[in-house]
């Protein structure tokens, strides 16, 4: 649990003992089951956050410095000043695993210095024997030489750092090696697991998150263009499915009542599924879509929105009944997108190809018509839902939802400058109404 | 005690790799400096725009792609070794792209980027394991002037690079500019100018 809520509840338990809500020896068992809360843990956490800005930025400026590439030096000098720093860091950490092991900040400082003097050392070689491949494998053999320091030295930044290489280097443009990016992730799975059994809300497992689940997406997205090329208009399926999983499985996993930045899982799912969904409420999109219908008749088109979709469509039914099974029945608005993409993909696909051969147009409208339904719909459950709660931020986002519903196909129609203009004031002014009544409903509740 | 140890012993396992990979790294191009065998190579005319990125000359090799030879047509990414041959006036070119490593020491190994299909048989374009040379950061403005202005004479370049080549790998030496090294080249316009 979070360790904030502990301190509130350890807060809380003399009041409610004096007021004989609960004994004294419920109290007593409860501080027995949540544990220590440690003191002084945000001068700790500012400490460790300063070691690593401290050795990141030597680490950055050693690099920057050989990057000057001194004419002057000979080879000789240049071999010396490649692996002097990269000597000293490995002593320090050496230093560090020995002496200083139960300290945070130091395993974390020492390890992101090494991490950057291994990168500092190969650079300068590079410079001088003039190696080709820009990035390519620099970035891969510096990160591979990075990541046992992850577990050797128990050290969460390089864990970061290693994510950002291997996304970077995965995703370089026509690298060719999109596929190579997941069984190097898996290496910091491990990683993850014991960080997580530890504290799920730490803070160093929130941040590890975010950067994990933002370079899935990435991945996921070079990888599919890289082997399933020319079905590009798949994407939408693919995307959406993996934010449906991130989304529900997400909500499986923490429990309810914490803030979005505390579940990068759920929060990235929801933002992605808004999005993809949104994009799908144009009709210009079910087009390109429909082009994706006439290559049904090249071999294996048509098996692969199956293939693809029919995995997708089981995952995410299945996540949902669990959700559904553990009472959070609020998550299966935006969870079920996946399956409603998918049927939009198949009733549109076969009628697509079906009209290819009798010659009659692609209705693009029938589909586009079933997102903005959908899309109208998670707009006003967002609002209503906000204003039953009371929060006045649930309610702009869903409002702001249904504003760019409004507004995109204002955009999308030839309607003329004065309407659009109208309908611009009436949106703006519906913003600024629900949210001085909902401020004005609050200051009551409060007196 | 026990666990500390052996975290120390797997660290030092890894602290060695992290220094075996650098120190290899500079052996492999040292060893190929000193025994490998030497080839020049014209550089193609460039566009100005692109040849200077931040601290390195983008170096374009002339006529950077070769005819397949064999029965098997290799494929992109691919491994392949190009033959190298010179002309009569000591310059290098790539005379055939095989997927088999040839004997003797003139060629280097490489990997395929894409394939054009001729009438006249397939082309291979592939890496060309030379394409930059680093300078320092103060002397660049006036290197790539120098590269352009040589890189794109009427006529032929005079500008091209010397190679070591050793069992297939290749180390960029120098980059040469109306016949000096480019190094020297500079120094000497900037006195000439001051």
């Amino acid at each position: 649990m979070d360790k904030k809520k502990i301190k509130w509840l350890y807060g809380e338990l003399p009041l409610l003992v004096d007021r004989q809500i609960i004994s004294e020896e419920s109290a007593e068992r409860l501080r027995q089951y949540y544990g220590d809360v440690e003191e002084g843990s945000g001068r700790r956490m500012a400490f460790i956050v300063f070691a690593i800005l401290g050795a990141a930025l030597i680490g950055a400026g050693i690099i920057l410095i050989l990057a000057h590439n001194w004419d002057a030096l000979s080879r000789t000098l240049r071999t010396f000043l490649a692996l002097a720093p990269l000597i000293s860091a490995q002593s320090l950490a050496g230093w560090v695993i020995w002496r200083r092991s139960e300290s945070a900040a130091w395993r974390e400082g020492t390890a992101t210095f090494l991490v950057f003097a291994v990168g500092a050392s190969i650079a300068l070689i590079s410079q001088t024997y003039h190696i080709s491949g820009g990035g390519d494998s620099f970035l891969l053999t510096w990160m591979l030489l990075s990541v046992p320091l992850v577990y050797l030295m128990r050290a969460n930044v390089p864990a970061l750092l290693y994510t950002a290489g291997i996304t970077a280097w995965s995703a370089g443009c026509g690298s060719g090696h999109a596929f190579y990016y997941w069984p190097l992730a898996a290496l910091i799975v491990p990683h993850f697991v014991i960080l997580g059994r530890e504290n799920l809300f730490s803070n160093r497992l929130i941040v590890l998150s975010w950067v994990f689940t933002l370079s899935f997406c990435v991945a996921v997205g070079t990888t599919a263009k890289e082997s399933l090329p020319f079905s590009w208009p798949l994407v939408y399926l693919v995307y959406c499915g993996v934010f449906a999983v991130l989304y529900l499985g997400g909500s499986l996993l923490y429990t309810k009542g914490q803030g979005w930045w505390r579940q990068p899982f759920v929060s990235v799912g929801a933002a992605g599924i808004t999005v993809i969904t949104f994009l799908l409420t144009n009709q210009r999109i079910w087009a390109n879509i429909g082009w994706f219908g006439y290559r049904m008749n090249e071999p294996g088109a048509g098996n692969l929105l199956l293939t693809l979709g029919l995995p997708l469509v089981v995952v995410t039914s299945c996540l949902l009944a669990a959700c559904v099974r553990r009472k959070q029945a609020g998550r299966v608005l935006l969870g079920v997108a996946p399956l409603v993409v998918f049927g939009g993909y198949i009733f549109f696909t076969y009628l697509a190809s079906g009209a290819e051969k009798t010659g009659i147009p692609v209705n693009t409208i029938v589909p586009a018509v079933l997102f903005n339904v959908y899309f109208f719909i998670l707009g006003v459950n967002t609002t209503v839902s906000g204003i039953r709660s009371g929060r006045l931020g649930t309610v702009n986002a869903g409002m702001f939802l249904l504003a760019a519903l409004v507004l995109a196909r204002f955009f999308d129609s030839g309607i003329g400058f004065v309407i659009r203009g109208v309908v611009f004031i009436i949106v703006g002014v519906g913003f600024l109404t629900t949210n001085l009544v909902l401020l004005r409903r609050g200051r009551e509740r409060a007196v | 005690m026990r666990y500390k140890r052996t975290v120390l012993g797997l660290f030092v396992l890894l602290a060695l790799i992290q220094t075996a990979v650098p120190v290899w790294m500079i052996v492999h191009r040292e060893t190929t400096l000193k025994t490998g065998r030497l080839f020049k190579f014209r550089t193609a005319p460039v566009d100005p725009y692109d040849a200077f990125r931040g601290r390195y000359v983008a170096i374009t090799i002339e006529n950077s792609a070769a005819p397949a030879d064999g029965a098997s047509v290799p494929k992109p990414g691919q491994k392949v070794y190009v033959h190298i041959t010179e002309d009569s006036e000591g310059f290098a070119a790539f005379d055939k792209a095989t997927v088999r490593r040839p004997e003797g020491d003139s060629y280097i190994q490489t990997r395929v980027n894409f394939i054009i299909n001729e009438p006249s048989g397939s082309k291979v374009y592939f890496e060309v394991p030379f394409d930059r040379y680093y300078m320092e950061e103060t002397a660049a403005p006036a290197a790539e002037d120098a590269y352009r202005q040589y890189s794109s004479l009427p006529g032929r370049s005079d500008a091209y690079v010397t190679v070591r080549v050793k069992d297939g790998f290749a180390v960029l030496e120098e980059l040469y500019v109306g016949g000096k090294p480019i190094r020297e080249f500079v120094r000497e316009r900037g006195q000439g100018r001051s």
